[in-house]
């Protein structure tokens, strides 16, 4: 397989800010040295805690933001460091579909200018860029008779359509959807999803899919990495990751997903401490972790235990076996 | 069915709210009846666009123009709340009827930190001042309830500098922190991750088995839907389609849209990278909705009376309500289509 991206020790911090006391409070490390690769054509699946850094690793590679450190390349080529001009061509190749509907669109353009800006690199005429958006908007299943209305019309579902046609204008690459779908409906996720799928198929369209509905992102993706607090703690083939977890926090993570059946009850997640702050040395899920030990005080490194199956635990060959573990603990 | 027992704490009863734009008239919401009972959860479902989040809205009379609630009532405890003067109404907000909104970044003003309208919430229906200190304490505990970590330096943050899933909670400790009547939560957990939507969730439960609060829950995940709702309307272009309990919809749905949304969802046991079963076509434009049943463009069971007549909202069962003359038997794999667009 080939490399479309390939990412390494990336970081980004925040600088932190003045408390109450007047002290300055510890910089958010958002993304803490992550190294991953987005091969040629496949979609690798990005999901994990809230705040952990899915977002920011999308904004990083686009170069919305730049990273404290770290290198990301395209092709071979790195980007970071690049400037505008030399930039322009792999704004382009990548596009962004962002998590969220309503900051992400101009409120005082019509639909059709907001995709027709997207069209412009493509230097069409007048009339094809016409035909273009009318056929953006049927792909993504909007009315074509909408293009001259504002976003604030819209509910929060098609906005995200909107969005989406606005990113396939420019005939990307490389798609970074972050929560492509999380707004939408069932049936028109179903739609969505289906394009992107074909999509994919048709223009060989590499995809990073961040999502929180693990049902989707299993769907969606070859490859699945997890993250946690701006760490990657396992990465694998999606079937692996669903049926063979070998790290702690992927177990409590698909624990949690909500079935679609009313006979199963939600599961108990009081014994669950949730997010922790201070996260001191060592492993980043230490201090929420059912199985951790004092060697958790030393950072376990994201190592392969499997072929093409990483996991950032000490333990990721001791765990019990998953299937046994969900049967005694419900 | 404790249904049977108590009054509904919040009714919506034919409420119909329309957008009276310059293209006409959108009639967003067009005849909604529903109940939310103390105690329990009612879930709200249905096409992106159906007007799910206007009935929410218009409950807490927050609609703006060019929208405007045309007829029905909404009645708290029996009251009518459309009935009240706007000073009356902004009383309610809040400290009755609390909502968690779909858009959690615009709903919090990105001038100032988010301890703001924590402390602004715990202040504003009491009697007496709060001390400053005082609120700021509540604010930081709040936070720590809806699981935000490190609350004490977070609440100095301002909405830019959190993730989406972050500002959620924050929304949500605001709602929460009056203790409602009734609570509706418009997506209250589509931006976070499983886990702390878990979380919040049981939050949620909590609160509602100690205080008694009915829930409107608009959502657009049905493992939620399964997981924590007593009853469930599906609503497609503006109208209630089938009402039920939360078994019902999902072991005998009788609307084909019902049972085309059951279908889209992706499940863990089917295999991946395939095409999901979608329902065809579109929803109706809403300035040229056809006559007679509105599902009927993409209905696999439609007929010439659907073309027609407009189902009404029937009972099919003991407590369960569809507006469908055809209503099929629920099969999992997809029925052949024959709408036509
Ligand atoms: N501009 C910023 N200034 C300061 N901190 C920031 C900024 N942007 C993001 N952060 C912090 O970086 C961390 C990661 O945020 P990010 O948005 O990448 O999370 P995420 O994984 O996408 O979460 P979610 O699933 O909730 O969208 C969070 O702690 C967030 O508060
Ligand atoms: N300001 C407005 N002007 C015109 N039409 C509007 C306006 N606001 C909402 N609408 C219309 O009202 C209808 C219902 O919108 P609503 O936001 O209630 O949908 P929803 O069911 O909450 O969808 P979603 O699941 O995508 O959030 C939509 O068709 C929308 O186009
Ligand atoms: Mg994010
Ligand atoms: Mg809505």
């Amino acid at each position: 397989m080939e490399a479309l991206i390939e990412i390494t020790d990336l970081v980004k911090h925040f600088p932190g800010r003045s408390t109450l006391l007047g002290k300055t409070s510890p910089p958010v490390k958002a993304v803490d040295g992550l190294t991953f690769t987005v091969y040629k054509g496949e979609t690798l699946g990005l999901v994990g805690e809230s705040g952990s850094g899915k977002s920011t690793t999308g904004r990083l590679i686009i170069r919305l933001i730049e990273p404290t450190s770290g290198s990301c390349k395209y092709e071979g080529k790195e980007l970071f460091g690049l400037s505008r001009a030399e930039m322009l061509p792999y704004r382009q190749k990548m596009q962004i579909v962002f998590q969220d509907p309503y900051g992400s669109l101009n409120p005082r353009m019509t639909v059709s200018n907001i995709i027709r800006e997207g069209l412009e690199p493509r230097k069409l005429t007048e009339q094809e860029q016409e035909t273009e958006i009318t056929r953006l908007l049927e792909v993504v299943g909007l009315r074509t008779s909408h293009r001259n209305r504002y976003p604030h019309e819209f509910s929060g579902g098609q906005r995200q359509r909107i969005g989406i046609a606005r990113a396939l204008a420019v005939n990307p690459e490389f798609l970074i959807a972050d929560e492509p779908v999380s707004a939408l409906d069932v049936s028109i996720q179903a739609q969505v999803l289906n394009l992107l799928l074909e999509l994919q198929q048709k223009l060989g369209l590499t995809i990073l899919f961040i999502a929180h509905d693990l049902a989707v992102v299993r769907h969606m993706s070859d490859r699945i990495a997890v993250m946690y607090l701006g760490k990657i703690v396992e990465l694998a083939d999606s079937e692996a990751i669903y049926l063979d977890p070998l790290h702690p926090y992927t177990r409590t993570l698909l624990r949690a997903i909500p079935i679609p059946n009313p006979d199963i009850r939600p599961p108990d997640t009081s014994a669950d401490p949730g997010a922790q702050s201070g996260r001191g040395e060592g492993c980043v899920f230490r201090n929420r972790c059912p199985h951790s030990t004092d060697k958790c005080s030393i950072e376990p490194p994201l190592l392969e235990v499997k072929p093409g199956h990483f996991s950032a635990c000490h333990y990721a060959v001791e765990l019990p076996d998953y299937h046994d573990e969900r049967l005694t603990t419900g | 069915m404790p249904q049977s027992v108590t009054e509904p704490v919040l009714q919506i009863k034919n409420l119909r709210t329309h957008f009276f734009t310059d293209q006409g008239v959108v009639p967003a919401v067009d005849g909604v009846d529903l109940e939310v009972y103390p105690g329990q959860t009612l879930g709200v479902v249905g096409e992106s666009g159906c007007g799910k989040s206007v009935t929410g809205m218009s409950a807490m009379r927050l609609v703006a123009p060019p929208g405007r609630i045309v007829d029905g009532e909404i009645l708290l405890r029996g009251e009518n709340l459309l009935k009240l003067s706007e000073v009356e109404m902004s009383h309610r907000r809040g400290k009755d009827l609390g909502m968690i909104f779909q858009e959690p970044m615009t709903s919090l003003d990105p001038l100032y930190p988010i301890c703001d309208p924590l402390m602004e919430a715990v202040q504003a229906h009491r009697k007496e001042k709060m001390p400053k200190a005082d609120a700021m304490a509540e604010a930081v505990r709040l936070l720590a309830s809806v699981g935000i970590p490190d609350p004490e330096r977070r609440a100095r943050s301002y909405p830019h500098e959190m993730s989406g899933g972050m500002r959620q909670r924050i929304m949500i400790a605001v709602a929460l922190s009056c203790r409602p009547a009734v609570l509706i939560a418009d997506e209250p957990t589509t931006a976070l991750d499983v886990t702390v939507q878990a979380q919040i969730l049981s939050l949620l439960r909590d609160l509602q088995s100690e205080t008694g609060t009915g829930i409107l829950m608009i959502t657009h995940n049905l493992g939620l839907v399964a997981e924590n709702c007593h009853t469930v309307a599906v609503m497609y272009a503006g109208k209630v389609v089938e009402k039920a309990s939360v078994q019902d919809i999902f072991k005998r749905p009788r609307h084909p849209y019902t049972q085309g949304l059951l279908r889209a969802v992706p499940r863990l046991d089917h295999p991946a990278k395939q095409p999901l079963p979608t329902i065809p076509g579109m929803v109706p434009n809403p300035l040229r909705l056809p006559v007679g049943c509105r599902f009927q463009t993409r209905c696999a069971f439609v007929t010439d009376r659907c073309r027609q007549e407009q189902p009404p909202l029937e009972a099919v069962g003991t407590g369960h309500l569809a507006a469908c003359f055809v209503q099929p038997e629920y099969t999992a794999s997809a029925p052949a289509h024959k709408g036509g667009a």
